[in-house]
C-alpha cells in the first residue's frame, strides 16, 4: 500500500494528502515565479489523481496557460501547474507544506540564468537557461513577457 | 540611495520604497516562512518610512507579534510584518532583480530542508542564534 503524506498550509485551513511517493522539488527563477513567491518558486510534481486538497483554496490563471493557488486565509502558495497543454495533470506543489519538504530534494532549476544577481541557489542540480527552456517550451514566451 | 518601484505577480499591487543602491537580502527557512512560501521567504531592507503601498492586499496575523501579507488576487507574497514598531520586510521578488540586492543573512539555517540550500559564503544563523538576535530570552521567534 503507498504512503500518505500529510501537510498543510500556515493557518492549517488548507489541508493536503498525498498517495505517494512525492516527486522532486523544482525550481524556476521566472519574472512570474519570482513576483509570486518573492524569491525563487519551488514545486513537488505529482499527478493530480494522487493528491487530495481541502480548505479555502483560492486560483489565479497567471498566464493563458499556467494557474497558481494559495489558501485564501493565511495567503501560503499551494500549488502551480497547467490546467491544459502537454503537463496539464500535475501540480507542482509548494514543498513548504510538508514537514522537511517531504523529504524531496532539488534536481533541477529552470530559468536558472535569471536568477537575481544577490543569491542563488546551491548543488549540483541540472539548470536549464532561459533560452534552453523556450526553446522547448514555446507557449511560455507569453507568460514571461506579462510581467515586463 | 535608489527609488524601488515594485509589482506583485499581477501587477493589482504596486509598491515604492526607497533603499541603498546594493540593499541587504535577509532569508528565512522558519517552517512558517516555509508554509507560506514554498520555500525560503527573501525580503529587501529598505527605508521603513518611505513604503507606499497601493493595490487589494490581505494581511494574515500569523503569530501574536507578526503579519503577513499577500496580493487578494493572485496571492502574491507581500511582506513580512511587525505588530510591534509596524515595520514591514517587503518580498524581494516584488522588485527587478531583487533590488540589486546582496543576501547577508540567512536565519533558522539549520532548519532549511535537506533537499536544497543558498549557495555563498553570507552569515548562517542557526535557530537559537536567530532567537538570541531577535528574541532573547522567548520561545518561538517566528
Amino acid at each position: 500500500m503507498s504512503e500518505e503524506i500529510k501537510g498543510h498550509c500556515l493557518c492549517g485551513a488548507v489541508k493536503i494528502t498525498v498517495t505517494g511517493p512525492l516527486g522532486d522539488i523544482s525550481a524556476c527563477h521566472c519574472d512570474l515565479c519570482t513576483r509570486w513567491s518573492g524569491s525563487v518558486q519551488m514545486g513537488i510534481e505529482v499527478p493530480q489523481k494522487r493528491v487530495e486538497i481541502t480548505g479555502p483554496v483560492k486560483t489565479h490563471r497567471s498566464s493563458p496557460l499556467g494557474e497558481r493557488a494559495w489558501c485564501d486565509t493565511c495567503g501560503s502558495a499551494v500549488w502551480f501547474r497547467y490546467p491544459e497543454g502537454p503537463d496539464a495533470g500535475y501540480f507542482e506543489l509548494a514543498p513548504g507544506l510538508f514537514d522537511n519538504a517531504g523529504g524531496a530534494k532539488l534536481v533541477r532549476i529552470v530559468y536558472a540564468d535569471r536568477h537575481p544577481d544577490g543569491y542563488a541557489l546551491a548543488g549540483d542540480v541540472q539548470r536549464v537557461s532561459k533560452a534552453e527552456y523556450e526553446a522547448k517550451h514555446p507557449f511560455v514566451e507569453e507568460k514571461t513577457n506579462a510581467v515586463s | 540611495m535608489q527609488y524601488l518601484e515594485g509589482q506583485c505577480l499581477c501587477g493589482a499591487v504596486k509598491v515604492t520604497a526607497t533603499a541603498a543602491d546594493e540593499p541587504k537580502l535577509r532569508a528565512c527557512n522558519c517552517v512558517m516562512c516555509r508554509r507560506h512560501n514554498s520555500a525560503a521567504f527573501v525580503t529587501v531592507e529598505v527605508d521603513q518610512d518611505s513604503i507606499k503601498i497601493e493595490g487589494p492586499v490581505k494581511v494574515f496575523q500569523s503569530s501574536e507579534w507578526a503579519q503577513r501579507a499577500f496580493c487578494e488576487t493572485c496571492g502574491s507574497t507581500l511582506w513580512y510584518g511587525l505588530v510591534h514598531d509596524g515595520s514591514r520586510h517587503l518580498a524581494a521578488g516584488l522588485f527587478d532583480n531583487a533590488a540589486g540586492g546582496t543576501l547577508v543573512e540567512e536565519y533558522f539555517s539549520d532548519q532549511c530542508p535537506q533537499g536544497y540550500a543558498f549557495a555563498g559564503d553570507h552569515k548562517r544563523l542557526t535557530r537559537e542564534e536567530t532567537y538570541a538576535l531577535f528574541a532573547p530570552g522567548e520561545g518561538e521567534a517566528q
